[in-house]
């Protein structure tokens, strides 16, 4: 995968182009991954508080 | 107004909406072409930037005029509290985190990246559009050495792909049922009194009379309560 886009100079010198668009996906992909992350830890901790909860 | 606590007044929200407008407008001029959508996007992108530049630039000015920064500061109080929650979290016990300023920390460092972030796209954008035609001035792309300018794409489509992460997970904490609140106040512009007692400390962010809250401080103003 690329993370960066570049480009061949007259000279044959490599030159940076700009981001890489290869990597997009992968910022949605960790939005995503932080929210499940998130909505699982508010179960667990939920759980564990009704549990330690006096009935 | 009773038993309502103002939140944010009207030209905040205006401009938490215009931003919202001009961002989402920006990421979609910026992302759909790359994924295949193509449209003339450049003049649509280009002045939804000024847009935001300016929105940017008015906040800063009622920011510091009118507002009080502190609430966006981090202080002893908080550190205590991430502590407190941190040692309950695992089981350890101790005393209870007190409850917060005007802003919650997590809210805090969202507002200070995404300031960062905005700041360097409109810096980067603004450096970029000298190589557009547009009514105020004529194309110039020899402006930097094309060494320089793979280095500005670079900083603003990073940044760029980086709100994709952080606009996602502010989405989802908006519209969670139980911060829904939050986004309630940012349409209509208050919280009611039992959410400003369940969730905030008057001594951060102390409510005046008439209903309405102070501009806020978050940790920096005192302790804990216990």
């Amino acid at each position: 995968m690329e993370f960066v886009r570049m480009s061949q100079g007259i000279y044959g010198q490599s030159t940076i182009v700009g981001a890489a668009w290869d990597v997009l996906p992968w910022f949605a992909v960790l939005g995503a991954a932080i929210i499940v992350l998130h909505i699982l830890a508010v179960d667990v901790i939920g759980r564990r508080k009704r549990g330690a909860a006096p009935e | 107004m009773q038993g309502r606590i103002v939140r944010h007044r009207l030209a905040d929200r205006l401009y938490h909406w215009l931003i919202v407008a001009a961002v989402l407008t920006l990421m979609g001029t910026a992302f759909l072409p790359i994924l295949g959508i193509k449209f003339e996007w450049d003049t649509i992108h280009w002045v939804a930037g000024l847009v935001l530049a300016a929105a940017v630039l008015f906040h800063v000015v009622r920011a510091l005029g009118w507002l009080d920064v502190r609430a966006m500061g981090v202080g002893r109080a908080d550190l205590v509290d991430v502590w407190r929650r941190a040692r309950r979290l695992f089981g350890r016990g101790g005393p209870a985190p007190g409850r917060g300023g005007k802003y919650l920390l997590a809210q805090r460092a969202y507002h200070a990246y995404i300031a960062l972030a905005l700041l360097t796209m409109i810096v980067t954008g603004i450096m970029m559009m000298t190589k557009l035609d547009t009514p105020f001035w004529q194309r110039n792309p020899y402006w930097l050495p094309v060494e320089s300018w793979g280095v500005v794409y670079l900083i603003h489509g990073y940044v760029a792909m980086s709100l994709i992460t952080v606009i996602m997970v502010h989405i989802y904490f908006a519209v969670r049922p139980d911060k829904w609140w939050y986004l309630r106040s940012m349409v209509v512009g208050w919280i009611s009194r039992g959410d400003y007692d369940a969730h905030f400390d008057p001594a951060r962010w102390p409510a005046t009379g008439e209903g309405e809250a102070a501009p806020g401080r978050s940790g920096l103003a005192s302790g804990p309560a216990e």
